[in-house]
């Protein structure tokens, strides 16, 4: 048991030892310039043989280390070179940098823009073409109300197979392409693009249209144009007796590629929106550590040194806030490059009260801090002691022409007060304070010279960033990255009008609006009354004739009926001759009796005599009568 | 010839004719190609849309000799044929050729004749030829009878009958001029253009190349898919409820010739369906009779034609 026991008091102990309590080994300055320069013999970044070109911004104010730097021939030639620049007039001078960056960012913007209304188009072209299919779909069905006397039956012809689904379509193609069976393939590449095209609305498929006619039907210049190859080399191949070869036929599977898939404008839209990226510059990649203002030999020394360091994957302003038996981070900001929002500094201060340590270079102010950097000046040295240690020996000394102008501290301007520790040069400058805030602190610089490349170059600048970040060693240590200091958007309406797009969305909502408005008020207007359908008078007088039945009227229908073959029959009739139903006897050679029995009958009935319930009968056998009659005319 | 050569010289016929004849682009296209389908054209306009003048205009730019004849009443077969005339100094019989000796003969207001006088066409259009006395006369080639006919009047018109309607390979429509073309056709007259005088237009072609054109022409490839197509549309008027008379074989055949002209005309060495459709409401029109019941409802030839065209099927592949 108690060996046992003792084994696994021994593994625990291992595994303490072994894990990594976040409690690095104390930061050694004088190994940090010996690195450096091994570095920068290696030459493991280019930003002293080669610095990017052109320099930034902030690389250019570096150019007065670049004298002091050691082995940063390239870096010197360059500073060199801006500042004979600077210094000559130049007429055809080419185009700073500058001005190139603020035409791209131009023409950025007018991408930007020009994607922003290729977007609404995408959005609210399908729509229209679908109300409009909608539209015509319906005028073109056949309307149940027309039932003309004819009963034009439609012959029911064989069902003409859909032409279906455009992708399945393709498909066959493809497989009678690689078949070698071309003419099947360009068919069928031509029924998918008219697939395709119908269910974009484009056009309509029907059975009675030629494919000359599914051409001209496309409004869209360029559909039409391609749909149209297709065509020639479908009739060439149907009609023509001519069969397409292997590469017209591929030439037609790319168009109808194509036409099927929408158009590739879609595509590269899509990789304008989704190809930007913030962060480091992924897409602009430059080579590492070509930038005089980089942070690459910073990470690598103190890396060297056991410090956890990175860069910070998330905004400042979702930093979790220290619990209490928590050691937090320390967090390192250039506010000349990483941009902090009021949002994301109240956060920030609440963070370092709560025991975060912040490293913040520039321009800082909170409620009980402000930090103000000073103008550039002549030389100043400075002397920097790491963190617990009173040995002067370690004291590290260097030069720098950037200190503070004024840090105030709770509205009192006493640094030595409220500094844990501060640093002045030989004049009592100061260049920089630890400055606690709650439970953490702030360590407060006036620029991020020396953690630059260019700055650690300059011997003893280094051991001087290393002894100041001594002050932190037991931290993980984070850089902000460039958007670090943008609280992230909260809803994508917020990350639009941060893209600078509030604009542009409110016009988009009020286009939508309008359009939806425009397309609402069109559909709600009463529709004109339909035309109305000719009655032929064959169907009038059905109408009639029931009329007259239902309301047992047919002594008056057979009056009115023997009203009519009086006028018309007369009308014929040469004078002296007015006896009706001899005319009609004589001209139909019916019995003259049956006529005149019929013609007594209606003329009862036009008298006034009451339905017998055979005057249907009797309408018809004149009606019979009188169309035989004049028939023989 | 070649199909760029056809359709060029086709082009540039329709472009002259163009230049006289404003707004009537279906009217000279149809025209064109009846006559290059070496078929005769029956237009029913009302008066003034230029039906003569389009015919006149098309023997000018064409080269070929035209002839007007007026139909009247009183007008005798021997009118049109020509007859044959004793001389006194000779004795003998000598045949005085009538105005049907041209190439392109305009009869104007056929339907103003009797059925005695439209007949004396019927060997002519059929046969190309005339007999006269018992004797048959070649007619000139290319020879195309152009016949106009007013559809406003009835009072003293004599109504072709189907056989000789039959003959007639299009009849063609013809409308009002839309605003702006009746605006330029106003402006071109006063501007001193003169209908009766055409001594602007340039003659193209002349009756070789116009025969040339036909001949090649009834080269030109009709598939079977398309021949199945054109004998579909014309055997469902024959079946149709509403028309009681369909159209016979040949309009059959008068569709798949005037749309090989069409083909022609694109520059194709073959036909499609796109050059029959447009077809064939023109050839089919005058073919068909409407039973009674569907003209008293208001329904057209053409509306059923273009009914009959919806139905049918255009042929594809696979």
């Amino acid at each position: 048991m108690s060996r046992r026991f003792g084994i696994l008091f021994c593994i625990v102990m291992a595994a303490f030892a072994f894990t990594k309590t976040g409690q690095a080994a104390p930061l050694v300055p004088s190994r940090a310039e010996a690195d450096a320069r091994e570095v920068i013999r290696q030459g493991k970044y280019s930003f002293c043989k080669e610095p990017s070109s052109p320099l930034s911004q902030r690389a250019r104010q570096l150019c007065p280390l670049a004298e002091k730097a050691e082995g940063c021939e390239g870096f010197k030639t360059a500073c060199a070179t801006l500042k004979e620049k600077e210094r000559l007039p130049n007429i055809d001078a080419p185009k700073s940098s500058a001005s190139i960056a603020s035409f791209l960012a131009y023409l950025v913007k007018v991408v930007m823009w020009l994607a922003i209304i290729a977007l609404i188009v995408a959005i609210t072209l399908p729509i229209v073409y679908a109300i409009l299919k909608w539209r015509r779909d319906r005028e073109v069905s056949d309307p149940a109300e027309k039932k003309p006397a004819i009963q034009v039956e439609e012959e029911v012809a064989e069902a003409e197979p859909v032409i279906g689904d455009a992708e399945l379509l393709l498909q066959r193609a493809a497989q009678m392409l690689e078949r070698g069976d071309f003419v099947a393939a360009v068919q069928l590449y031509f029924q998918a693009a008219v697939a395709g095209l119908d269910q974009r609305g484009i056009l309509r498929i029907a059975k009675d249209r030629t494919n000359g006619e599914y051409v001209r039907s496309c409004q869209d210049l360029s559909v039409r144009s391609a749909l149209r190859e297709i065509a020639v080399v479908v009739d060439k191949a149907q009609f023509g007796g001519e069969k397409p070869t292997a590469e017209t036929a591929g030439s037609v599977s790319k168009r109808a590629l194509a036409l099927v898939r929408g158009l590739p404008l879609m595509i590269l839209l899509l990789a304008l929106l989704g190809g930007c990226k913030q962060g480091e510059g992924k897409l602009l990649k430059i080579p590492n550590g070509a930038d005089p203002a980089g942070r690459e030999m910073m990470l690598d020394l103190l890396k060297t040194q056991g410090v956890n360091v990175g860069w910070l994957e998330r905004s400042l302003a979702s930093l979790p806030i220290v619990k209490e038996d928590e050691t937090g981070p320390a967090i390192f900001i250039d506010t000349d490059t990483t941009p902090v929002d009021e949002e994301t500094n109240a956060h920030l201060v609440r963070w370092v009260e709560s025991g975060g340590f912040l490293i913040v270079s520039g321009a800082f102010a909170t409620e009980n801090l402000t930090l103000r950097p000073g103008q550039l000046t002549s030389g100043h040295v400075i002397t920097i002691r790491p963190a617990d240690s009173d040995d002067s020996d370690d004291a590290v000394q260097f030069e720098t022409t950037t200190v503070i102008d004024a840090v105030t501290v709770d509205a009192t301007p006493a640094v030595e007060r409220s500094a844990k520790v501060a640093w002045f040069s030989s004049d009592e400058a100061t260049y920089g304070a630890l400055i606690p805030i709650g439970k953490g602190n702030v360590l407060a610089l006036p620029s991020d010279e020396l953690f630059t490349n260019a700055g650690l170059a300059v011997p003893a600048n280094a051991r001087a960033m290393v002894a100041l970040m001594s002050h932190a060693h037991d931290r993980d240590l984070k850089i902000a990255a460039r958007s670090s200091g943008i609280a992230p958007p909260s809803n994508p309406m917020t990350s639009l009008i941060r893209a600078g797009l509030g604009l542009g969305l409110i016009h988009l909502l009020f286009a939508i609006a309008l359009l939806f408005w425009a397309f609402g008020r069109r559909l709600s207007a009463p529709l004109p009354p339909p035309v109305e359908a000719r009655r032929s008078i064959r169907e009038n007088v059905e109408a009639t004739g029931s009329l007259y039945a239902r309301r047992r009227l047919g002594a008056h229908a057979l009056g009115a009926y023997a009203r009519f073959l009086d006028e018309r029959l007369r009308a014929r009739i040469l004078r002296g001759n007015v006896n009706i139903p001899t005319y009609l006897a004589a001209r139909t050679r019916a019995e003259p009796e049956y006529c005149e029995r019929l013609w007594h009958r209606a003329k009862e009935a036009q008298n006034g005599a009451p339905d017998r319930g055979d005057e249907l009968q009797v309408i018809r056998q004149l009606a019979a009568l009188y169309t035989a009659a004049i028939s023989t005319d | 010839m070649t199909p760029e050569q056809f359709a060029s010289a086709y082009e540039r016929l329709v472009a002259e004719i163009g230049r006289v004849i404003v707004g009537q682009q279906p009217l000279i296209e149809g025209l064109l190609a009846s006559v290059l389908a070496k078929g005769h054209v029956l237009i029913e306009g009302a008066p003034g849309l230029g039906k003569t003048l389009v015919a006149r205009t098309l023997a000018v730019v064409s080269g070929c000799s035209f002839k007007r004849i007026q139909f009247t009443p009183d007008l005798m077969p021997s009118d049109i044929t020509g007859s044959s005339v004793f001389e006194r100094q000779s004795a003998q019989f000598t045949f005085i050729p009538g105005p049907i000796f041209a190439q392109l003969l305009l009869a104007d207001e056929i339907n103003r004749a009797p059925a005695k006088t439209q007949s004396a066409l019927l060997e002519a259009m059929q046969d190309r030829q005339v007999t006269v006395d018992g004797v048959s006369r070649p007619l000139p080639q290319p020879f195309a009878v152009v016949a106009t006919q007013n559809p406003v009047e009835s009072q003293g018109t004599y109504p072709l009958p189907e056989a000789q309607l039959d003959r007639f390979l299009v009849k063609l429509t013809v409308g009002d001029p839309s605003r702006e073309m009746e605006q330029t056709i106003v402006r071109h007259h006063a501007d001193g253009f003169e209908p009766s005088d055409l001594s602007a237009v340039r003659p193209i072609l002349n009756p070789e190349h116009i025969t040339a054109m036909q001949d090649y022409a009834q080269k030109i490839r009709c598939d079977d898919a398309v021949v199945n197509y054109i004998v579909d549309l014309v055997r469902r008027t024959r079946s149709d409820r509403a028309i009681e008379l369909g159209a016979s074989p040949r309009a059959s055949i008068s569709l798949m010739k005037v749309a090989q002209v069409i083909a022609a005309s694109q520059g194709r060495a073959f036909v499609t369906p796109d050059d029959v459709k447009p077809m064939v409401a023109p050839v089919l029109r005058h073919r068909v009779m409407l039973h009674p019941d569907a003209e008293l409802q208001g329904i057209t030839a053409d509306d059923r034609i273009t009914e009959i065209i919806r139905e049918a099927p255009v042929p594809r592949l696979g």
